[in-house]
């Protein structure tokens, strides 16, 4: 690397990354719809690659980038055609560029030899610009211009003022050493006799020389054709000159059809994309949207500090209503009331305001996998449509980072396990082509991702027999097992029905670990499925990890916080409804089963602060409570049960708590690293009168609660 | 008989034979003096109510919010396998009302340990002494009451030894397990 651009190493990597990132969009788009903005687009990119490469001294990476760009500058020229061979070509040159760029993230330089590569995507330029070169300079079809609308409008107009329009195909001498200047030139003298609207290649291309020896200029006049081509003419090292009188085109773009090729198509039903952007040398820069770069250490700097205000926020209301009731209705404590009401109002649109600067559309993470699909669709042989659906749905930065690897391990095995081979699924009656869906959107406080695909669907009996194979569970409890239960054994761990174990979707331990990664972030997945139909999984995320909304209870001294979206509802329960099935608590709620747990003997308390905590839950056995069948010790208590339902979609109980507090908005603190993984705590917060209370952790908490009840059915 | 690379973290060691002077903070644990490199100290703080953490190790007492942030506190005692209150019975029960009792003069260690703050619960804080190198020895048998691997050296200082804790050693959590 050139020593003296070290300082501008961390930008650098950004914006290659950037333009990596936007290369390998585009060239997907481009197998589908190849029109000049986007490959406009795609040399800009290429273009700025090579500069800030070379600019850092990496040689290398310079030429591969160059080659690209040649190849670019061919397709945007029609000098070539895409072909899948070329979109491989060009994807293994973005991919040696990836790695040349974690070399450099790592030790600051790069020893990968891509001249291999480099020479290839050389070769197959010349040899595609050959061979449609050859077909250039018939005189039968010319190529056609692409145009962008608002030339067509221009063209449009031009005709409807009186003016013709000409194509002007102008070759120069091949070994003219001044090409971009006889070129501009031409196109001066082409000025003066008329409007030129467009040229081809366009008028930056014609500056640096990025053609070979022709172009081609539309041009308005209302003046003799051969004036026009006197002034081209005139021009020394101008072989040869052709003017033919041109008219636009009938119909607007013309959409290319849906086709159903091995790969994607990518629809957006839920929002379309902007208008192409402006194109041509003429047209003004499109309006870029004002943005700074800002560091995401700073953003979360600052959601820390809006975290401690929350904090005080909440302090400031309790302090303000105490001095209330200590002094009364005095005016100062009006007046301060109201400044603490306005500074909660504006604690709360702060609070939004950096969580919004901490959102990202999602299609961050949604761009990786269209070009992923690609890949898996070629190896596995497998035939499918992939669609993405809700991109620009918006999460919070620390989400999105966590939530990548989770959806391609899904995706993975909806390919992979999910949609069948396509003679398969022509034998079984079913379109050749699947559909895997990626599909994201807003849901209260919730962002929604389903990952769906129409292929085999997950057998429950298969899934039955599997678990018994595996040794997870005994015949008869396989059995008892619902269709839906049976389903959801695929988040067991171990568990893998695939024939053999494929380094596409890993090995069996694959779901629950996706799972259970999920629940750290507070996300819930549930899964459908329906034989020979498909399988639908569905992702429940919370907008932000930061702050949440949580349902505050006792238990003795201590406080807990129960996030609110995984608590159901509280309950009232007396006593007397409860039931105890194979030694454990239960209680009938509308219809179903829910069993129940005090929340004390899943997170038993330290001596000291339970003893009064057991003098309140565990009251001795009282008069009309005696009479109760298997009444279980801790269930026996004289008033109602304060019962808070918690669960994840599919498991839930009650737990048995001293009072509820209420719900407040806590800020999640870890434990930290030297504490580290407590079951049944995620985390803990600080109170507004600045006790502790800890967070719970609903997926341990029913953990602790299914070992209790495993260790009490054993003893039974 | 100098020791080699005593707790020194974040000074560099060099190798000139220049005498060199260990700053550390010595404090009263079960009766005896021990010290920590005072490089290693983030605050010294009186205690707080702790929150229990449930299902944690037995030498955990618990976290308490120091100015918003989250703070384990280690019950040093326990962590080092010394006594715990002599006299009395055994249980944080004991421990706690032995707090109430010396409210004075028992203080939290604050200290940095693999980038996050931990407490270290102390019978009394004495001061910050400056000890020169030579006057630091290695335990060998002289310290029969600590783990050897929780020692750096053990220093004199005006007729009294000081253990020198290796901080790091003793917060490192993979014999955690074994210890509650």
């Amino acid at each position: 690397m050139n020593e003296e651009m070290r300082p501008f190493l961390q930008v650098f990597l950004q914006e290659a990354h950037e333009q990596i990132e936007l290369l390998e969009q585009d060239i997907l788009k481009l197998e589908q719809e190849p029109s000049p903005e986007l490959l406009q687009e795609i040399f800009r990119a290429a273009h700025t690659l090579k500069g800030a490469a070379r600019a850092m001294g990496y040689q290398a990476m310079g030429e591969l980038t160059h080659a690209m760009e040649d190849l670019f500058d061919l397709l945007r020229n029609r000098q070539i055609e895409v072909t899948p061979e070329l979109v491989d070509a060009l994807f293994q040159g973005l991919d040696a560029l990836k790695a040349m760029l974690g070399d450099i993230a790592d030790s600051g330089t790069t020893q990968q030899d891509t001249s291999a590569l480099t020479a290839q995507l050389r070769a197959v330029a010349r040899c595609e610009a050959s061979t449609t070169g050859a077909a250039q300079h018939q005189t039968a079809e010319v190529e056609e211009l692409a145009l962008s609308e608002s030339t067509m409008e221009a063209c449009q107009q031009a005709l409807a003022t009186g003016h013709a329009l000409y194509r002007i195909d102008v070759f120069l001498a091949p070994d003219s050493m001044l090409k971009s200047v006889r070129a501009l030139m031409t196109l001066q003298g082409l000025e003066t006799v008329g409007a030129v609207l467009h040229t081809q290649p366009d008028e930056e291309a014609l500056e640096n020389e990025r053609f070979e020896t022709s172009f081609t200029a539309l041009v308005a006049t209302s003046q003799a054709v051969e004036r026009l081509r006197a002034e081209v003419e005139r021009i020394s090292e101008v072989t040869e000159v052709r003017i033919v009188p041109w008219m636009p085109p009938t119909s607007a773009n013309p959409q290319t059809a849906a086709e159903q090729t091995p790969f994607n198509e990518e629809v957006q039903t839920a929002s379309r994309e902007e208008p192409p952007k402006e194109s041509g040398p003429r047209t003004a820069a499109s309006p870029q949207p004002q943005t700074v770069r800002v560091d995401v250490n700073r953003l979360d700097n600052l959601m820390n500090l809006i975290g401690e205000l929350v904090i005080d926020r909440t302090r400031i209301a309790q302090l303000c209503a105490q001095i209330g009731h200590q002094l009364g209705n005095d005016v100062t404590v009006e007046h301060l009331q109201e400044v603490a009401v306005h500074i909660a109002r504006i604690t709360d649109q702060l609070q939004d305001e950096v969580m919004k600067a901490r959102m990202l559309p999602i299609e961050n993470v949604f761009n990786r996998f269209p070009r992923m699909m690609r890949d898996l669709a070629k190896r596995l042989n497998k035939e499918f449509q992939f669609e993405i659906e809700g991109k620009e749905t918006e999460l919070d930065r620390s989400v999105i980072e966590a939530i990548g690897d989770p959806l391609i391990h899904m995706l993975r095995n909806s390919v992979d396990h999910g949609i069948e081979p396509p003679e398969e699924r022509e034998r079984l009656g079913k379109p050749r082509s699947g559909t895997v869906w990626l599909r994201a959107r807003h849901q209260e406080n919730h962002i929604v991702i389903e990952v769906e695909d129409d292929g085999r669907g997950i057998d429950p009996a298969k899934m039955r027999e599997a678990a018994v194979k595996k040794g997870l569970m005994s015949r008869e409890a396989a059995h008892r097992l619902s269709d839906r239960e049976a389903i959801n054994l695929i988040f067991a761990s171990g568990f893998s029905t695939a024939q053999q174990v494929s380094d596409v979707s890993g090995r069996g331990v694959g779901m629950d670990i996706v799972r259970s990664n999920l629940q750290r972030l507070g996300a819930t997945i549930d899964i459908e499925s329906w034989v020979g139909k498909g399988t639908r999984f569905c992702i429940r995320l919370p907008l932000t990890l930061a702050i949440i909304r949580s349902l505050l209870v006792r238990v003795g001294e201590a406080v807990y916080a129960i996030p609110l979206n995984s608590v159901a509802e509280t309950l009232r329960v007396s006593p007397q409804s409860v039931r105890s099935v194979r030694r454990q608590p239960t209680i009938l709620l509308r219809g179903e089963t829910l069993c129940l747990a005090h929340l004390q003997s899943l997170l038993p308390v330290r001596a000291t602060q339970s003893a009064k905590a057991l003098a309140v839950v565990q009251s001795e056995p009282m008069h009309q409570l005696q009479r109760k069948e298997d009444a279980v010790r801790s269930t026996v208590g004289l008033e109602a049960l304060n019962v808070v339902v918690v669960g994840l979609e599919r498991e839930r109980i009650g737990l048995i708590v001293d009072g509820f507090i209420g719900e407040q908005e806590i800020v999640i603190k870890t434990l930290g690293k030297f504490i580290g993984d407590v079951q049944g705590v995620s985390g803990a917060t600080i109170l507004g009168d600045g006790r502790m209370a800890l967070i719970l952790d609903v997926e341990g908490i029913l953990n602790l609660a299914n070992h209790q009840r495993g260790v009490k059915a054993h003893a039974a | 008989m100098e020791g080699k690379g005593v707790g020194l973290e974040g000074k560099g060691v060099g190798l000139e034979s220049v005498e060199r002077e260990l700053q550390l903070v010595a404090f009263r644990l079960a009766k005896e003096t021990y010290g920590i490199d005072i490089a290693a100290i983030n605050e010294i703080i009186r205690p707080q109510e702790v929150t229990h953490v449930p299902r944690s190790t037995e030498d955990l007492e618990g976290i308490i919010n120091l100015r918003g942030k989250i703070v384990p506190i280690v019950n040093l005692r326990r962590r080092l396998g010394l006594p715990e209150t002599e006299g009395e019975g055994v249980g944080s029960e004991e421990v706690q009302k032995q707090r109430s009792a010396l409210a004075s003069s028992r203080r939290v260690i604050v200290v940095n340990y693999d980038g996050s703050l931990v407490g270290l619960e102390v019978d009394s804080v004495v001061g910050v002494l400056r000890l020169s190198e030579t006057l630091i020895e290695k335990p060998a048998e002289m310290v029969e009451s600590v783990d050897s691997e929780f020692v750096l050296g053990v220093g004199k200082h005006q007729n009294e030894l000081i253990i020198l804790l290796n901080v790091e050693a003793v917060l490192k959590p993979s014999d955690a397990a074994e210890r509650a």
